[in-house]
């Protein structure tokens, strides 16, 4: 015979028809002849009709209008969102953009020097594989000490003294007045057409001359430029190219 | 004018995709709304609950639309919408669904489970009126409550309960039991 707390036990299983059939009919056994179990089993039962009875009582039920607001509320909610979202990802973008064109204006500045860069039109000849000398000019109104003089000379073409250096820099005072500085410039087969770059700069300011050079065969040389320097135009370390 | 065009039928293809999206989801919202007074025990927090729910599925449509079996997918949601909720109210870090089973394997020493004789079985029935049954359904754990609603209210088949509540379908029967005996248990405790 099957104990009460046993059947209690299985009670669902054995209402619901879950359980082999000899277990099934021990239970029905069991049930038939104890009127504790008789009484859990009628109390179990209501409650499962009862529960069941909520489900169809039409309670907690919602109208079709609350129904379809729900659906436009929601509806509207998630547009307002994904139109945030849209409109981030505009800002983001916005955002980026600019900083890349201000990262890339900032870069132009980083790289344009804070001096003017005064470039001679006309192309100096230099003869291959010879050594010629050229002079330059720097005009200063004043005495400028310690300024830093550079020289950055093309491929194939290097200073005479200075075999293989293609940027010399050195630091010493500008006079005032005019100021003369001689290159030697020496050339190799390899000297293409290209610049010379002569650079001053100092507390305040700078200054650099750009000189396109071309090697020439059988070239006579450099033909002497003589400048004119009127007392006007002298400024701060303003370059020229003499001869 | 190509460029406008397409740009005109994706907008068109859209606006068909959020109508099928409404039709599919329609005819579960007052099943879902009647779970969700259940999970929360009162309209406006169900109300709250199913707005929640359908305006994250609003960016779920082509998944919602994709899934073959809605009805259970849309309670399992809901499900764990409710579970994420209740824990963050809650503040507690168990596990949801490992609540109010602490007493699993000795449901057959709940004390109720042998309480039937001190009441005719005809004050019980009598007694048992759907707002009676109702209140000590809130007295049940909120796991308990909650197998209980989908299922012996709602009707959701055990094998649907499996995909909802992710447990295996042996489990979900003893805890049925169970829940349906602490529910006896609770309302005999109501007679006295």
């Amino acid at each position: 015979m099957l104990e009460c707390r046993h059947f209690r036990a299985h009670w669902s299983r054995f209402r619901f028809k879950e359980l082999e059939e000899a277990e099934g009919l021990r239970m029905r056994r069991h049930l038939e002849s104890c009127r504790r179990c008789q009484k859990y089993s009628q109390q179990m039962q209501a409650i499962v009709d009862c529960l069941k009875g909520m489900g169809k009582a039409g309670q907690n039920e919602l109208e079709s209008v609350r129904v379809e607001r729900l659906l436009e509320n929601a509806c509207q909610r998630h547009r307002i969102a994904a139109r945030g979202r849209q409109a981030m990802a505009a800002t983001l973008l916005a955002g980026f953009i600019g900083g890349a064109l201000f990262w890339a204006a900032l870069d132009e500045v980083k790289h344009e020097p804070a001096y003017p860069i005064i470039s001679h039109t006309q192309t100096i000849s230099l003869p291959i594989a010879g050594v010629k000398n050229i002079s330059l000019a720097i005009d200063s109104d004043r005495v400028l000490q310690e300024v830093t003089f550079t020289i950055e000379l093309p491929e194939g073409v290097e200073l005479d003294g200075y075999p293989g250096q293609r940027q010399l820099s050195w630091q010493g005072p500008l006079h005032a007045g005019l100021n003369r500085l001689t290159l030697p410039l020496l050339t190799n087969h390899q000297a293409h057409e290209g610049v010379l770059k002569a650079r001053i700069e100092y507390a305040g300011g700078g200054r650099e001359l750009v000189l396109p050079l071309r090697p020439s065969e059988g070239s006579a040389g450099l033909r002497a430029t003589q400048e004119i320097l009127s007392e006007d135009n002298i400024q701060a370390g303003t370059w020229r190219y003499l001869s | 004018m190509a460029n406008i065009t397409h740009f005109w039928a994706r907008f068109r293809q859209g606006q068909q995709k959020a109508g099928a999206f409404e039709n599919a989801v329609r005819p579960h919202i007052r099943p879902l709304y009647r779970l969700a007074v259940h999970y929360c025990g009162n309209h406006h927090e169900a109300e709250e609950l199913l707005q929640e729910l359908l305006y994250r599925l609003y960016s779920r449509q082509q998944e919602v639309l994709a899934v073959e079996k809605l009805r259970p997918w849309l309670a399992r949601v809901l499900y764990n919408l409710f579970v994420d909720r209740f824990r963050r109210e809650q503040l507690r870090p168990a596990s949801f669904s490992e609540m109010g089973w602490e007493d699993e394997g000795a449901a057959e020493n709940d004390l109720a489970s042998l309480q039937t004789e001190e009441l005719p079985e005809r004050d019980f029935e009598q007694r048992l009126t759907r707002e009676h049954l109702e209140s000590c359904l809130q007295r049940l754990p909120p796991p308990q409550r909650l197998l209980l609603v989908m299922h012996d209210v709602e009707e959701y088949t055990l094998q649907e309960l499996e995909i909802i509540l992710e447990t295996p379908l042996g489990t979900l029967k003893s805890r049925l039991h169970r829940a349906r005996e602490r529910l006896r248990g609770i309302l005999l405790e109501e007679e006295k």
